[in-house]
């Protein structure tokens, strides 16, 4: 069955069962979207239950003039820049709180495994990309995310963010050169 | 290629988005210049680390069922009478009501009315009583004899 004649279940009878196909189809899309945003899976689970919340309630207003995946994705986006700006809120919060508190240390002697350390090399260099990413400007990062994490083409960014597919090169263009000069300060090179 | 062009490609080239036209070229300028070639050494390993990220992912076979409960509960909540929000807006109306009332009482006893306080509070005495000799501001003031200062 396509997204069309799933969709016109649920609209039309309020099919849970059509609905679960859905969400089964776009789980990887959200979760790997929401993931571009967030520090973790856990996080970008929980947003993609969101996502679908939204879009269940939201299915009656979609008129099928675009993709139902750009639908969902609009969707995610938004559903993700907003759970990002809610977290710096708290952090910012906390760190008035803890600004002093230090809990990422390591125990002095504590040991660790080859592929523990493989493990926490890769989480540190996971945290530094997230953490320059989301400084960025948010069209860029949308953009960049968009590109990057779902290898979406330049015209399906340009629908899904609703501007041009100049501005979308122009966007991801000066995404990176940023995100380039943020992962390489405090580098001596 | 300079190092201009060279830094401004090496996220394109990492990512395999680089143009075709110029590959050769940027290969070619960061086998010869050791500042460039540190750059892209560095950025390689986190730069890259997007794919081990999207490569963790294990989808959840409960994922749909936890959204259908989610919506389920979503949707039977609105059936409370007040929900937290609309509970906090009775009250704040409410309190805003009173306080408005309040402001007017005040506005009305203290300048809205064209009668002195005595005045007003004659017309309420008698709305209490009818009996006019009880009004307190109805009695007779004796006439004092003022030749016995002349």
């Amino acid at each position: 069955m396509d997204d069309k004649d799933l969709v016109g279940r649920v609209i039309e009878s309020n099919d849970h069962k059509a609905f679960a196909q859905l969400v089964e189809r776009y789980q990887k899309m959200v979760v790997t979207t929401c993931r571009g945003f967030v520090q973790s899976y856990a996080d970008a689970e929980d947003l993609a239950q969101d996502v679908f919340i939204e879009l269940f309630e939201s299915l009656p207003g979609f008129r099928n003039e675009s993709k139902l995946s750009t639908w969902i994705y609009r969707i995610a986006v938004n559903k993700s820049l907003n759970f990002v700006r809610r977290r710096k809120r708290e952090v910012l919060l906390n760190n008035l709180y803890f600004w002093n508190k230090d809990s990422n240390s390591l125990a002095l002697g504590q040991a660790v495994s080859p592929e523990g350390e493989q493990a926490m090399l890769d989480a540190e260099r996971s945290k530094q990309l997230k953490l320059a990413i989301n400084k960025l400007a948010e069209n860029q990062r949308v953009a960049l995310i968009l590109s990057r994490y779902q290898e979406l083409s330049y015209k399906e960014i340009a629908e899904v963010m609703g501007v041009s597919v100049s501005s979308v090169e122009s966007l991801l263009f000066r995404a990176k050169e940023n995100l380039r000069k943020m992962l390489l300060k405090g580098k001596n090179i | 290629m300079n190092c201009k062009l060279a830094q401004q490609n090496m996220l394109n080239y990492l990512d395999g988005t680089i143009d075709k036209s110029i590959i050769n070229a940027f290969e070619e300028h960061v086998g010869s210049c050791s500042s460039c070639r540190d750059e892209l050494q560095l950025l390689k390993p986190i730069y890259k680390q997007v794919e081990g990220d999207l490569g963790e992912y294990a989808p959840n076979p409960y994922f749909a069922a936890k959204v259908l409960a989610k919506l389920t509960e979503k949707r039977e909540k609105p059936t409370t009478i007040f929900t937290q929000k609309s509970y906090i807006l009775a009250v704040s109306l409410a309190a805003a009501a009173v306080a408005v009332g309040l402001f007017v009482g005040i506005q009305f006893v203290s300048s809205g009315s064209s009668l002195a306080q005595p005045e007003i509070a004659t017309i309420l005495a008698n709305d209490y009583s009818n009996f006019s000799d009880s009004n307190p501001y109805n009695f007779e003031v004796e006439e004092v004899d003022t030749s016995l200062n002349k």
